[in-house]
Protein backbone atom coordinates (compact mmCIF):
# COMPACT_ATOMS: atom_id res chain seq x y z
CA UNK A 1 0.00 0.00 0.00
CA UNK A 2 1.11 3.50 -0.75
CA UNK A 3 -0.22 6.39 1.26
CA UNK A 4 0.17 10.02 0.33
CA UNK A 5 -1.25 12.26 2.98
CA UNK A 6 -1.32 15.96 2.28
CA UNK A 7 -0.45 18.48 4.98
CA UNK A 8 -4.03 19.79 4.96
CA UNK A 9 -5.61 16.35 5.43
CA UNK A 10 -8.33 16.35 8.08
CA UNK A 11 -7.03 12.98 9.25
CA UNK A 12 -3.56 14.35 9.90
CA UNK A 13 -2.35 14.45 13.49
CA UNK A 14 -2.75 17.86 15.13
CA UNK A 15 0.17 20.26 15.43
CA UNK A 16 1.46 20.45 19.00
CA UNK A 17 2.12 23.79 20.75
CA UNK A 18 5.86 23.35 20.09
CA UNK A 19 5.21 23.24 16.34
CA UNK A 20 5.69 19.50 15.97
CA UNK A 21 3.30 17.15 14.23
CA UNK A 22 3.39 13.38 13.76
CA UNK A 23 3.58 12.82 10.01
CA UNK A 24 3.13 9.05 10.10
CA UNK A 25 3.11 6.46 12.83
CA UNK A 26 2.29 2.90 13.71
CA UNK A 27 0.26 2.25 15.70
CA UNK A 28 -1.21 5.64 16.37
CA UNK A 29 -4.47 4.53 17.89
CA UNK A 30 -5.14 2.65 21.09
CA UNK A 31 -7.04 -0.26 19.61
CA UNK A 32 -4.61 -1.15 16.81
CA UNK A 33 -2.26 -3.13 19.02
CA UNK A 34 0.64 -3.95 16.66
CA UNK A 35 3.88 -4.30 18.64
CA UNK A 36 6.11 -2.63 16.03
CA UNK A 37 5.99 0.96 17.08
CA UNK A 38 7.43 3.82 15.09
CA UNK A 39 6.63 7.44 14.43
CA UNK A 40 8.03 10.18 12.26
CA UNK A 41 7.58 13.75 13.39
CA UNK A 42 7.80 17.03 11.54
CA UNK A 43 9.19 19.96 13.54
CA UNK A 44 8.52 23.50 12.43
CA UNK A 45 10.45 26.36 14.01
CA UNK A 46 11.63 29.81 12.95
CA UNK A 47 14.84 28.10 11.79
CA UNK A 48 12.97 25.91 9.36
CA UNK A 49 11.53 22.44 9.07
CA UNK A 50 13.12 19.22 10.27
CA UNK A 51 11.97 15.65 10.82
CA UNK A 52 12.79 13.01 13.38
CA UNK A 53 12.08 9.32 13.86
CA UNK A 54 11.28 7.29 16.95
CA UNK A 55 11.18 3.50 16.98
CA UNK A 56 10.92 0.71 19.48
CA UNK A 57 14.27 -0.82 18.55
CA UNK A 58 13.36 -4.26 19.76
CA UNK A 59 10.87 -4.43 16.87
CA UNK A 60 12.00 -1.88 14.29
CA UNK A 61 15.37 -0.59 13.16
CA UNK A 62 15.75 2.29 10.77
CA UNK A 63 18.06 4.16 8.42
CA UNK A 64 17.83 7.83 7.45
CA UNK A 65 18.95 9.33 4.18
CA UNK A 66 18.96 13.02 3.45
CA UNK A 67 18.37 13.91 -0.17
CA UNK A 68 19.83 17.24 -1.28
CA UNK A 69 21.20 18.70 -4.50
CA UNK A 70 23.80 15.93 -4.81
CA UNK A 71 20.94 13.48 -5.19
CA UNK A 72 18.79 15.47 -7.57
CA UNK A 73 17.20 12.21 -8.67
CA UNK A 74 17.28 9.07 -6.56
CA UNK A 75 15.92 5.61 -7.16
CA UNK A 76 14.64 4.12 -3.92
CA UNK A 77 14.16 0.41 -3.59
CA UNK A 78 11.96 -0.73 -0.79
CA UNK A 79 12.99 -4.23 0.25
CA UNK A 80 10.42 -6.90 1.07
CA UNK A 81 8.62 -6.07 4.29
CA UNK A 82 10.25 -2.68 4.89
CA UNK A 83 8.39 0.59 5.21
CA UNK A 84 9.72 3.73 3.53
CA UNK A 85 8.60 7.21 4.52
CA UNK A 86 9.50 10.22 2.39
CA UNK A 87 9.13 13.73 3.82
CA UNK A 88 10.16 16.99 2.17
CA UNK A 89 12.01 19.52 4.33
CA UNK A 90 12.36 22.39 1.87
CA UNK A 91 11.12 23.05 -1.65
CA UNK A 92 9.38 20.09 -3.20
CA UNK A 93 10.01 16.67 -4.68
CA UNK A 94 8.48 14.68 -7.48
CA UNK A 95 7.70 11.02 -6.83
CA UNK A 96 7.48 8.87 -9.95
CA UNK A 97 7.31 5.17 -10.73
CA UNK A 98 9.91 3.87 -13.18
CA UNK A 99 7.44 1.82 -15.22
CA UNK A 100 4.29 3.92 -15.17
CA UNK A 101 2.75 7.30 -15.61
CA UNK A 102 1.93 7.80 -11.92
CA UNK A 103 3.59 10.82 -10.38
CA UNK A 104 2.94 13.20 -7.53
CA UNK A 105 4.68 16.30 -6.25
CA UNK A 106 5.08 16.46 -2.48
CA UNK A 107 5.74 19.44 -0.25
CA UNK A 108 6.79 20.07 3.36
CA UNK A 109 4.10 18.68 5.66
CA UNK A 110 3.02 15.97 3.21
CA UNK A 111 4.02 12.39 3.91
CA UNK A 112 4.48 9.54 1.50
CA UNK A 113 4.59 6.03 2.94
CA UNK A 114 5.22 2.80 1.05
CA UNK A 115 4.73 -0.62 2.56
CA UNK A 116 4.15 -4.15 1.34
CA UNK A 117 5.40 -7.68 1.15
CA UNK A 118 7.12 -7.50 -2.23
CA UNK A 119 9.94 -5.14 -3.03
CA UNK A 120 9.40 -2.19 -5.31
CA UNK A 121 11.12 0.87 -6.71
CA UNK A 122 10.23 4.55 -6.91
CA UNK A 123 12.14 7.61 -8.01
CA UNK A 124 12.38 10.82 -5.99
CA UNK A 125 13.42 13.92 -7.92
CA UNK A 126 14.15 17.18 -6.15
CA UNK A 127 12.67 20.09 -8.01
CA UNK A 128 15.61 22.47 -7.57
CA UNK A 129 18.86 22.93 -5.64
CA UNK A 130 16.97 24.44 -2.69
CA UNK A 131 14.90 21.31 -2.17
CA UNK A 132 15.74 18.70 0.44
CA UNK A 133 13.92 15.58 1.55
CA UNK A 134 14.40 12.89 4.16
CA UNK A 135 13.88 9.21 3.50
CA UNK A 136 13.33 6.86 6.42
CA UNK A 137 13.55 3.13 5.90
CA UNK A 138 12.08 1.00 8.68
CA UNK A 139 12.94 -2.69 8.93
CA UNK A 140 11.31 -5.23 11.25
CA UNK A 141 13.56 -7.24 13.55
CA UNK A 142 11.22 -10.08 14.51
CA UNK A 143 8.88 -10.55 11.59
CA UNK A 144 9.21 -10.85 7.84
CA UNK A 145 7.17 -7.77 7.00
CA UNK A 146 6.27 -4.57 8.73
CA UNK A 147 2.69 -4.19 7.54
CA UNK A 148 1.18 -0.80 8.18
CA UNK A 149 -2.30 0.47 8.82
CA UNK A 150 -2.38 4.23 9.25
CA UNK B 1 -29.46 11.03 19.39
CA UNK B 2 -26.41 9.51 17.79
CA UNK B 3 -23.63 11.73 16.49
CA UNK B 4 -24.03 12.90 12.91
CA UNK B 5 -22.05 15.29 10.79
CA UNK B 6 -24.67 17.90 9.96
CA UNK B 7 -22.74 20.63 8.16
CA UNK B 8 -23.10 18.96 4.81
CA UNK B 9 -25.50 18.27 1.95
CA UNK B 10 -27.23 14.89 2.07
CA UNK B 11 -29.20 13.32 -0.76
CA UNK B 12 -32.77 13.33 0.49
CA UNK B 13 -34.64 11.93 -2.52
CA UNK B 14 -34.71 11.40 -6.27
CA UNK B 15 -36.06 14.42 -8.12
CA UNK B 16 -39.00 12.44 -9.45
CA UNK B 17 -40.05 11.28 -5.98
CA UNK B 18 -40.85 14.85 -5.03
CA UNK B 19 -44.14 16.19 -6.37
CA UNK B 20 -46.90 18.44 -5.11
CA UNK B 21 -47.90 15.61 -2.79
CA UNK B 22 -45.77 15.95 0.37
CA UNK B 23 -43.51 13.04 1.31
CA UNK B 24 -41.64 12.32 4.51
CA UNK B 25 -37.93 11.50 4.76
CA UNK B 26 -35.86 10.87 7.85
CA UNK B 27 -32.28 12.15 7.74
CA UNK B 28 -29.94 11.98 10.73
CA UNK B 29 -32.98 11.40 12.95
CA UNK B 30 -34.64 14.58 11.69
CA UNK B 31 -37.94 14.12 9.90
CA UNK B 32 -38.32 16.28 6.82
CA UNK B 33 -41.26 16.89 4.51
CA UNK B 34 -40.44 17.37 0.82
CA UNK B 35 -42.81 18.80 -1.77
CA UNK B 36 -42.93 21.03 -4.83
CA UNK B 37 -44.57 24.43 -5.15
CA UNK B 38 -46.21 25.80 -8.28
CA UNK B 39 -43.01 26.95 -10.01
CA UNK B 40 -41.73 23.38 -9.60
CA UNK B 41 -39.22 24.32 -6.91
CA UNK B 42 -38.71 21.61 -4.33
CA UNK B 43 -38.98 22.58 -0.66
CA UNK B 44 -37.85 20.92 2.58
CA UNK B 45 -39.43 21.72 5.94
CA UNK B 46 -39.28 20.02 9.30
CA UNK B 47 -42.03 17.40 9.15
CA UNK B 48 -43.52 18.43 12.48
CA UNK B 49 -46.23 20.99 12.91
CA UNK B 50 -45.25 23.71 15.37
CA UNK B 51 -48.67 23.41 17.00
CA UNK B 52 -48.52 19.88 18.34
CA UNK B 53 -45.95 17.98 16.26
CA UNK B 54 -48.28 16.26 13.80
CA UNK B 55 -46.35 15.35 10.60
CA UNK B 56 -46.97 17.94 7.89
CA UNK B 57 -46.44 15.20 5.32
CA UNK B 58 -49.86 13.92 6.36
CA UNK B 59 -51.38 17.28 5.47
CA UNK B 60 -52.32 18.69 2.07
CA UNK B 61 -51.08 21.34 -0.31
CA UNK B 62 -53.07 24.55 -0.68
CA UNK B 63 -51.36 26.35 -3.55
CA UNK B 64 -47.77 26.80 -2.42
CA UNK B 65 -48.66 26.27 1.24
CA UNK B 66 -49.03 23.15 3.28
CA UNK B 67 -51.95 22.66 5.65
CA UNK B 68 -51.49 20.51 8.73
CA UNK B 69 -53.92 17.60 8.66
CA UNK B 70 -54.63 17.75 12.40
CA UNK B 71 -55.84 21.29 13.33
CA UNK B 72 -55.31 23.19 10.10
CA UNK B 73 -52.28 25.44 10.73
CA UNK B 74 -51.05 26.60 7.32
CA UNK B 75 -47.36 27.09 6.50
CA UNK B 76 -45.78 28.93 3.58
CA UNK B 77 -42.78 27.53 1.70
CA UNK B 78 -40.43 29.38 4.07
CA UNK B 79 -41.84 27.45 7.05
CA UNK B 80 -43.70 30.43 8.55
CA UNK B 81 -47.24 29.85 9.69
CA UNK B 82 -49.59 32.05 7.68
CA UNK B 83 -52.91 30.99 9.13
CA UNK B 84 -54.25 29.60 12.39
CA UNK B 85 -57.90 28.55 12.16
CA UNK B 86 -60.24 30.58 14.35
CA UNK B 87 -57.92 33.51 15.11
CA UNK B 88 -56.22 36.32 13.27
CA UNK B 89 -53.10 36.65 15.40
CA UNK B 90 -50.29 34.24 14.60
CA UNK B 91 -48.20 32.93 17.49
CA UNK B 92 -44.62 34.10 17.05
CA UNK B 93 -43.25 30.62 17.45
CA UNK B 94 -45.56 29.13 14.87
CA UNK B 95 -42.79 28.41 12.41
CA UNK B 96 -41.18 25.18 11.28
CA UNK B 97 -37.56 24.81 10.26
CA UNK B 98 -36.86 25.27 6.59
CA UNK B 99 -33.87 23.37 5.19
CA UNK B 100 -31.71 24.70 2.34
CA UNK B 101 -32.33 22.49 -0.68
CA UNK B 102 -30.52 22.05 -3.97
CA UNK B 103 -31.65 19.96 -6.91
CA UNK B 104 -29.10 18.67 -9.39
CA UNK B 105 -28.87 15.90 -11.99
CA UNK B 106 -31.81 13.99 -10.54
CA UNK B 107 -31.03 14.20 -6.86
CA UNK B 108 -32.51 16.45 -4.18
CA UNK B 109 -29.86 17.55 -1.69
CA UNK B 110 -30.74 18.97 1.72
CA UNK B 111 -28.36 20.93 3.98
CA UNK B 112 -28.65 19.63 7.54
CA UNK B 113 -26.40 22.16 9.29
CA UNK B 114 -27.73 24.70 11.77
CA UNK B 115 -26.70 27.77 9.82
CA UNK B 116 -28.29 28.11 6.36
CA UNK B 117 -25.62 30.69 5.49
CA UNK B 118 -23.09 27.83 5.40
CA UNK B 119 -25.07 25.95 2.76
CA UNK B 120 -23.03 26.34 -0.40
CA UNK B 121 -24.28 24.22 -3.34
CA UNK B 122 -20.82 24.31 -4.88
CA UNK B 123 -19.78 21.89 -2.11
CA UNK B 124 -21.92 19.19 -3.71
CA UNK B 125 -19.72 16.75 -5.65
CA UNK B 126 -19.92 16.38 -9.42
CA UNK B 127 -22.87 14.19 -10.43
CA UNK B 128 -23.28 15.24 -14.07
CA UNK B 129 -22.78 11.69 -15.40
CA UNK B 130 -26.36 10.92 -14.36
CA UNK B 131 -27.55 13.55 -16.75
CA UNK B 132 -25.10 13.59 -19.65
CA UNK B 133 -26.12 12.29 -23.11
CA UNK B 134 -22.62 10.86 -23.59
CA UNK B 135 -23.19 8.53 -20.67
CA UNK B 136 -25.87 5.90 -20.04
CA UNK B 137 -26.84 5.36 -16.45
CA UNK B 138 -28.92 3.01 -14.34
CA UNK B 139 -30.16 3.97 -10.92
CA UNK B 140 -31.08 2.18 -7.74
CA UNK B 141 -31.81 3.15 -4.18
CA UNK B 142 -32.31 1.03 -1.14
CA UNK B 143 -32.72 1.32 2.56
CA UNK B 144 -30.00 -0.62 4.33
CA UNK B 145 -30.37 -1.57 7.98
CA UNK B 146 -26.84 -0.71 8.94
CA UNK B 147 -24.94 2.36 10.09
CA UNK B 148 -23.84 4.55 7.18
CA UNK B 149 -20.17 4.01 8.03
CA UNK B 150 -20.37 0.34 7.07
CA UNK B 151 -21.39 1.32 3.54
CA UNK B 152 -18.46 3.75 3.37
CA UNK B 153 -16.06 0.98 4.40
CA UNK B 154 -17.63 -1.36 1.85
CA UNK B 155 -17.01 1.07 -1.00
CA UNK B 156 -13.50 2.01 0.10
CA UNK B 157 -12.37 -1.58 0.21
CA UNK B 158 -13.43 -3.27 -3.02
CA UNK B 159 -11.51 -6.46 -2.29
CA UNK B 160 -14.89 -7.71 -1.11
CA UNK B 161 -15.83 -8.14 -4.77
CA UNK B 162 -13.67 -11.27 -4.91
CA UNK B 163 -15.68 -12.92 -2.13
CA UNK B 164 -19.08 -11.35 -1.63
CA UNK B 165 -19.75 -10.86 -5.33
CA UNK B 166 -18.01 -14.05 -6.45
CA UNK B 167 -20.90 -15.09 -8.67
CA UNK B 168 -21.86 -11.64 -9.95
CA UNK B 169 -19.08 -9.11 -10.56
CA UNK B 170 -16.24 -10.68 -8.58
CA UNK B 171 -12.81 -11.42 -9.94
CA UNK B 172 -10.37 -13.50 -7.95
CA UNK B 173 -7.42 -11.24 -8.53
CA UNK B 174 -8.59 -7.89 -7.13
CA UNK B 175 -6.98 -8.18 -3.71
CA UNK B 176 -3.69 -9.22 -5.25
CA UNK B 177 -3.04 -5.67 -6.44
CA UNK B 178 -1.84 -2.98 -4.07
CA UNK B 179 -3.64 0.26 -3.48
CA UNK B 180 -2.53 3.84 -3.46
CA UNK B 181 -4.35 5.95 -0.89
CA UNK B 182 -4.35 9.73 -1.10
CA UNK B 183 -5.75 12.00 1.55
CA UNK B 184 -6.38 15.67 0.94
CA UNK B 185 -8.59 17.80 3.18
CA UNK B 186 -11.79 15.71 3.67
CA UNK B 187 -11.28 13.53 0.58
CA UNK B 188 -9.86 10.02 0.62
CA UNK B 189 -8.97 8.37 -2.67
CA UNK B 190 -8.27 4.64 -2.83
CA UNK B 191 -6.88 3.69 -6.21
CA UNK B 192 -6.17 0.21 -7.49
CA UNK B 193 -4.57 -0.45 -10.86
CA UNK B 194 -4.81 -3.97 -12.24
CA UNK B 195 -2.54 -3.91 -15.27
CA UNK B 196 -2.87 -6.29 -18.17
CA UNK B 197 -5.90 -8.35 -17.18
CA UNK B 198 -8.66 -9.76 -19.39
CA UNK B 199 -11.52 -7.33 -20.02
CA UNK B 200 -14.32 -8.07 -17.54
CA UNK B 201 -17.49 -9.47 -19.18
CA UNK B 202 -19.41 -6.17 -19.13
CA UNK B 203 -16.85 -4.54 -21.42
CA UNK B 204 -16.08 -7.67 -23.45
CA UNK B 205 -19.72 -8.43 -24.19
CA UNK B 206 -20.93 -4.92 -24.99
CA UNK B 207 -17.86 -3.79 -26.93
CA UNK B 208 -16.92 -7.10 -28.54
CA UNK B 209 -13.34 -6.85 -27.27
CA UNK B 210 -10.90 -9.41 -25.94
CA UNK B 211 -7.25 -9.60 -24.93
CA UNK B 212 -5.64 -7.87 -22.00
CA UNK B 213 -6.38 -4.39 -20.72
CA UNK B 214 -5.34 -2.18 -17.86
CA UNK B 215 -8.19 -2.16 -15.38
CA UNK B 216 -8.57 0.32 -12.54
CA UNK B 217 -10.95 1.38 -9.87
CA UNK B 218 -10.61 4.37 -7.64
CA UNK B 219 -13.03 5.25 -4.87
CA UNK B 220 -13.11 8.94 -4.07
CA UNK B 221 -14.78 9.47 -0.72
CA UNK B 222 -15.96 12.96 0.08
CA UNK B 223 -16.27 12.35 3.80
CA UNK B 224 -18.87 12.06 5.30
CA UNK B 225 -21.41 10.95 2.72
CA UNK B 226 -20.56 10.73 -0.97
CA UNK B 227 -18.39 8.20 -2.71
CA UNK B 228 -17.66 8.34 -6.40
CA UNK B 229 -16.19 5.21 -7.89
CA UNK B 230 -14.15 5.91 -11.02
CA UNK B 231 -13.44 2.68 -12.82
CA UNK B 232 -12.72 1.41 -16.27
CA UNK B 233 -10.36 -0.33 -18.64
CA UNK B 234 -7.83 1.20 -21.00
CA UNK B 235 -5.51 -0.17 -23.65
CA UNK B 236 -2.33 -1.19 -21.85
CA UNK B 237 -0.40 1.91 -20.79
CA UNK B 238 -2.97 4.32 -22.22
CA UNK B 239 -4.26 7.34 -20.29
CA UNK B 240 -7.35 6.71 -18.20
CA UNK B 241 -9.55 9.27 -19.87
CA UNK B 242 -9.20 7.35 -23.14
CA UNK B 243 -10.72 4.20 -21.68
CA UNK B 244 -14.12 2.60 -21.43
CA UNK B 245 -15.19 4.29 -18.26
CA UNK B 246 -17.70 3.80 -15.47
CA UNK B 247 -18.69 6.35 -12.83
CA UNK B 248 -20.63 5.00 -9.89
CA UNK B 249 -22.16 7.64 -7.64
CA UNK B 250 -22.96 6.48 -4.13
CA UNK B 251 -24.72 8.89 -1.79
CA UNK B 252 -25.14 7.49 1.69
CA UNK B 253 -27.64 9.28 3.90
CA UNK B 254 -27.97 8.26 7.56
CA UNK B 255 -31.53 7.69 8.72
CA UNK B 256 -30.56 6.86 12.28
CA UNK B 257 -27.69 5.16 14.09
CA UNK B 258 -28.47 1.77 12.54
CA UNK B 259 -30.15 2.56 9.21
CA UNK B 260 -29.28 4.50 6.09
CA UNK B 261 -30.39 5.28 2.55
CA UNK B 262 -28.16 4.22 -0.28
CA UNK B 263 -28.65 6.24 -3.50
CA UNK B 264 -26.82 4.75 -6.44
CA UNK B 265 -26.16 5.69 -10.05
CA UNK B 266 -23.99 3.66 -12.40
CA UNK B 267 -23.01 5.51 -15.58
CA UNK B 268 -20.90 4.23 -18.49
CA UNK B 269 -19.42 5.99 -21.51
CA UNK B 270 -19.53 2.95 -23.80
CA UNK B 271 -22.40 1.10 -25.50
CA UNK B 272 -24.45 4.12 -24.49
CA UNK B 273 -27.26 3.35 -26.95
CA UNK B 274 -27.35 -0.35 -26.15
CA UNK B 275 -30.74 -0.51 -24.46
CA UNK B 276 -30.49 -4.23 -23.85
CA UNK B 277 -27.16 -3.78 -22.05
CA UNK B 278 -28.72 -1.06 -19.91
CA UNK B 279 -31.58 -3.32 -18.91
CA UNK B 280 -29.25 -6.21 -18.15
CA UNK B 281 -27.12 -3.90 -16.06
CA UNK B 282 -30.13 -2.62 -14.18
CA UNK B 283 -31.01 -6.16 -13.19
CA UNK B 284 -27.44 -7.33 -12.58
CA UNK B 285 -26.47 -4.34 -10.47
CA UNK B 286 -29.67 -4.71 -8.50
CA UNK B 287 -28.51 -8.21 -7.53
CA UNK B 288 -25.05 -6.94 -6.59
CA UNK B 289 -26.59 -4.29 -4.37
CA UNK B 290 -28.78 -6.91 -2.70
CA UNK B 291 -25.62 -8.91 -1.96
CA UNK B 292 -24.10 -5.82 -0.36
CA UNK B 293 -27.27 -5.08 1.60
CA UNK B 294 -27.43 -8.63 3.00
CA UNK B 295 -23.79 -8.49 4.03
CA UNK B 296 -24.02 -5.01 5.55
CA UNK B 297 -27.10 -5.89 7.58
CA UNK B 298 -25.43 -9.05 8.86
CA UNK B 299 -22.33 -7.02 9.68
CA UNK B 300 -24.44 -4.46 11.56
CA UNK B 301 -25.79 -7.24 13.77
CA UNK B 302 -22.21 -8.41 14.30
CA UNK B 303 -21.24 -4.89 15.36
CA UNK B 304 -24.16 -4.58 17.73
CA UNK B 305 -23.35 -7.83 19.51
CA UNK B 306 -19.57 -7.42 19.55
CA UNK B 307 -18.08 -6.93 23.04
CA UNK B 308 -16.84 -3.39 23.67
CA UNK B 309 -13.21 -4.40 24.05
CA UNK B 310 -13.05 -5.97 20.58
CA UNK B 311 -12.08 -3.82 17.62
CA UNK B 312 -11.81 -4.23 13.86
CA UNK B 313 -8.53 -5.85 12.82
CA UNK B 314 -7.63 -3.48 10.03
CA UNK B 315 -5.06 -4.54 7.44
CA UNK B 316 -3.04 -2.59 4.89
CA UNK B 317 -5.89 -2.92 2.35
CA UNK B 318 -7.95 -0.89 4.82
CA UNK B 319 -5.61 2.10 4.66
CA UNK B 320 -8.34 4.27 3.11
CA UNK B 321 -10.92 3.02 5.60
CA UNK B 322 -8.64 3.98 8.50
CA UNK B 323 -8.06 7.47 7.13
CA UNK B 324 -11.74 8.07 6.36
CA UNK B 325 -12.69 7.11 9.92
CA UNK B 326 -10.21 9.65 11.26
CA UNK B 327 -11.65 12.38 9.05
CA UNK B 328 -15.15 11.44 10.17
CA UNK B 329 -14.09 11.75 13.81
CA UNK B 330 -12.33 15.05 13.14
CA UNK B 331 -15.45 16.49 11.51
CA UNK B 332 -17.67 15.34 14.37
CA UNK B 333 -15.31 16.90 16.88
CA UNK B 334 -15.18 20.16 14.95
CA UNK B 335 -18.96 20.43 14.84
CA UNK B 336 -19.30 19.60 18.53
CA UNK B 337 -16.82 22.37 19.34
CA UNK B 338 -18.65 24.87 17.15
CA UNK B 339 -21.98 24.01 18.74
CA UNK B 340 -20.49 24.34 22.18
CA UNK B 341 -19.04 27.74 21.33
CA UNK B 342 -22.47 28.93 20.19
CA UNK B 343 -24.33 27.64 23.25
CA UNK B 344 -25.08 30.64 25.50
CA UNK B 345 -23.70 30.31 29.01
CA UNK B 346 -25.34 31.83 32.06
CA UNK B 347 -22.96 33.65 34.39
CA UNK B 348 -22.14 31.52 37.38
CA UNK B 349 -23.45 28.36 35.80
CA UNK B 350 -21.16 25.36 35.72
CA UNK B 351 -19.79 24.24 32.42
CA UNK B 352 -22.28 22.43 30.27
CA UNK B 353 -19.88 20.18 28.43
CA UNK B 354 -22.67 18.38 26.63
CA UNK B 355 -25.17 20.98 25.45
CA UNK B 356 -27.95 18.66 24.48
CA UNK B 357 -31.06 20.68 24.95
CA UNK B 358 -33.54 21.34 27.67
CA UNK B 359 -32.74 18.36 29.91
CA UNK B 360 -29.08 19.29 30.06
CA UNK B 361 -29.94 22.92 30.73
CA UNK B 362 -32.26 21.99 33.59
CA UNK B 363 -29.53 19.84 35.08
CA UNK B 364 -27.03 22.68 34.80
CA UNK B 365 -29.48 25.06 36.45
CA UNK B 366 -30.02 22.65 39.32
CA UNK B 367 -26.30 22.26 39.84
CA UNK B 368 -25.87 26.05 39.83
CA UNK B 369 -28.70 26.46 42.33
CA UNK B 370 -27.02 23.88 44.58
CA UNK B 371 -24.31 26.51 44.99
CA UNK B 372 -21.40 24.83 43.35
CA UNK B 373 -20.13 28.39 43.14
CA UNK B 374 -17.79 27.81 40.24
CA UNK B 375 -17.19 30.85 38.15
CA UNK B 376 -17.90 30.96 34.46
CA UNK B 377 -14.16 31.28 34.00
CA UNK B 378 -13.80 27.71 35.16
CA UNK B 379 -15.87 26.54 32.25
CA UNK B 380 -14.27 23.62 30.55
CA UNK B 381 -14.53 22.65 26.97
CA UNK B 382 -14.85 19.08 25.80
CA UNK B 383 -14.18 18.34 23.48
CA UNK B 384 -4.04 15.90 -7.59
CA UNK B 385 -6.62 15.41 -9.33
CA UNK B 386 -7.76 11.84 -9.90
CA UNK B 387 -5.04 9.60 -11.23
CA UNK B 388 -3.69 12.64 -13.20
CA UNK B 389 -5.96 11.30 -15.91
CA UNK B 390 -2.98 9.21 -16.86
CA UNK B 391 -3.60 6.17 -14.79
CA UNK B 392 -2.50 5.04 -11.38
CA UNK B 393 0.64 3.15 -10.80
S1 LIG C 1 -12.95 -11.22 6.26
FE1 LIG C 1 -13.83 -9.27 6.47
S2 LIG C 1 -15.40 -9.57 7.89
FE2 LIG C 1 -14.45 -11.48 7.78
FE1 LIG D 1 -20.20 -4.59 -3.10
Amino acid sequence: MWMLERANSLSAAPTMPDGSRVLAANPDSAERGDPWRWSITLHTSPDGVSTSVKTDESFVVHTVELLDEIHCSTVLTRCTGDVIVVAVKTGDALITVPDGPWQRRIHPGDSFVLEGEVNETIRVELTDTQSTATVYCLTPTRTAALRWVP
Amino acid sequence: MADYILNTWYVAAWSDEVTNKPIRKMICEQSIVLYRISDDQAKALADRCAHRAFPLSKGRMLGDSIECGYHGFIYGPDGRCTKVPGQTTLPERAVVRSYPLHEKDGWIWVWMGDDPADADPSDIPDTHWMNDPNWASVEHSLQVDCRAELVHDNLLDLTHESFLHKTTVGDDYIYEYGITVEVDDNVVLVDRLMPSVPAPPLYADTMGIDGNWDRFHATEFFVPNNLTLHSGITAEGAPRDEGYLIKVLNAITPIDAHTCWYYYSFARNFAVDNVEATEQLREGLGLVLEEDKDALEAQELGMQTRPGQEFDVLIAQDGGVAKARRIHQALLKKEAKEREAKEPRRPGAPANTKPIGAAARRQAQKAAAAGAGRSAAESTTSAEAMGTAAGGR
